[in-house]
């Protein structure tokens, strides 16, 4: 199929784009802000499966859309837990009203702001416009890379391409994002978290029910996503991400899915288990094969598939616990997620 | 009638020049984070835009894997500033020095 055109529900695409990353930078509230974010998100996700990346889709559906909004949703609800608490004595109250309620900003500054905004906004559409002008619309290469790529798929191990650059042929990559994720929880758990926060106590009782039911279709769901992950769309990072939003769910029923069951020592193996296995995995085919992380064509399937299992293990319990710190929730006696703040001293 | 694959990448470049707007105007630290995915969300739609090119049945793995890559490390990146903005927001350090003296010098009075 050559490269189709654009049609109207391109058109409609893009409008509610820009709307919504305008909505997601201009609302005074912060909240609103969010919400259009998601929605960015949202609508971005139906582009990508517009331009033929349906794995693109789903990571940005599940992880761009939904972590990433679960997360500043959290940061913004403890900022505001905060205030909230800090209000009480007449000293911060003084200080708070200054710059209006929880989670938003000040009103924007007099002329200087504006012009500053208006001069900036300027030159950024000249530069882009440049940029647009100079890259596309570059021909596409005759075959390139994509031939490159699909008449190497058979020793590759998996038949999805997207999976096979990913965990294969530029396994580099990959291997230090997960590298990445894990440098971020190390981050979190240094930074620490600071207030301590009291949880509603008074967990929801339909989302608890539903919890109970969503749970186990979700732990399916996302083994299924790793293994149809080697033909079609799909893999670790979007497994991950629905076992996460499990995560996510159950700490709003009032449950830490972490508290129960799950040394720290053991969690803290699970967290870097991906990483590890991957980086042993290179490190032996390296060894083999003479070259990081060059896969053996016969055993390429296997090792991606573990790879990808413990892969999807790791990203999910760290951006849960991504999702903890962010949300300021100590839990307890997990060395792994941010420090409670009676602990920490501050 | 455009292309499919330059239209988009018109679109991830205005996704981009906004969330760079926003970025260096925003002064919340949560509103930069904001700003910061929302050019992400452009550079990625740039790149998937790029891979368009090949036609829709075939598109570029490439930057299809790297936009996956992208977008774990977008959400790890959001997570430690998120982080990290709720350490220095006890502080007040939310409003930066840029913050007009009407607005920060109530404490003094």
């Amino acid at each position: 199929m050559d490269a189709a055109g654009t049609g109207i529900i391109d058109l409609l695409l893009g409008i509610l784009m820009v709307l919504l990353a305008g909505a997601s930078l201009l609302l005074q509230q912060l909240f609103r802000s969010v919400m259009a974010f998601i929605g960015l998100g949202l609508v971005v996700a139906v582009a990508w499966a517009r331009l033929g990346a349906v794995d693109i889709a789903l990571a940005e559906a599940m992880i761009g859309s939904g972590i990433t909004g679960a997360l500043l949703l959290a940061s913004l609800s403890r900022m505001a837990r905060y205030e909230g608490k800090k209000s009480v004595d007449p000293d911060a109250r003084a200080a708070g009203a200054a710059s209006n309620r929880p989670g938003n900003e000040g009103r924007a500054g007099p002329k200087g702001i504006r012009w500053r905004g208006v001069t900036a906004a300027a030159v950024l559409v000249a530069a882009m416009a440049l940029v647009f002008e100079n890259v596309f619309p570059l021909p596409a290469p005759d075959g390139g890379i994509p031939d490159l790529v699909i008449r190497n798929l058979p020793a590759s191990g998996v038949s999805n391409p997207v999976t096979a650059v990913l965990l294969n042929f530029r396994a580099y990559d990959t291997l230090l994002e997960i590298g990445v994720v894990l440098l971020a929880v190390l981050g979190m758990r240094a930074v620490g978290s600071h207030p301590q926060f009291d949880r509603s106590s008074h967990p929801e009782v339909v989302l608890a029910g539903f919890y109970r039911l969503v749970l186990p279709v979700l732990i399916l769901f996302s083994a299924y996503m790793v293994w149809v992950g080697a033909k079609d769309p799909g893999g670790a990072f979007q497994a991950a991400a629905l076992l996460a939003a499990g995560g996510i769910i159950g700490w709003m029923t009032g449950t830490n899915p972490l508290a129960r069951g799950l040394p720290d020592t053991g969690l803290r193996m699970m967290v870097s288990a991906g990483f590890a296995v991957f980086l042993s995995l290179g490190v032996l085919f390296w060894i083999q094969s003479g070259m990081f992380l060059a896969f053996a064509p016969v055993t390429a399937g296997w090792s991606i598939l573990a790879i990808e299992v413990l892969a999807t293990i790791s990203i999910a319990l760290s951006l849960f616990v991504l999702f903890l710190g962010s949300s300021g929730y100590p839990p307890s006696a997990r060395g792994i997620g941010p420090v409670p703040a009676d602990r920490e001293g501050g | 009638m455009i292309d499919i694959s330059t239209g988009y990448a018109a679109m991830g470049l205005l996704l981009f020049a906004m969330g760079l707007l926003g970025l260096v105007l925003g002064r919340h630290p949560v509103r930069k984070i904001l700003a910061l995915n929302v050019m992400g969300t452009g550079t990625f739609l740039f790149l998937v835009a790029g891979a368009a090119r090949y036609g829709l049945a075939n598109p570029d793995p490439i930057p299809h894997a790297m936009v996956l890559t992208g977008i774990v490390v977008a959400v790890s990146a959001t997570a430690l500033g998120l982080a990290l903005a709720g350490r220095i927001h006890p502080s007040r350090a939310d409003t930066d020095a840029s913050t007009p003296p009407e607005e920060s010098g109530h404490g003094l009075d």
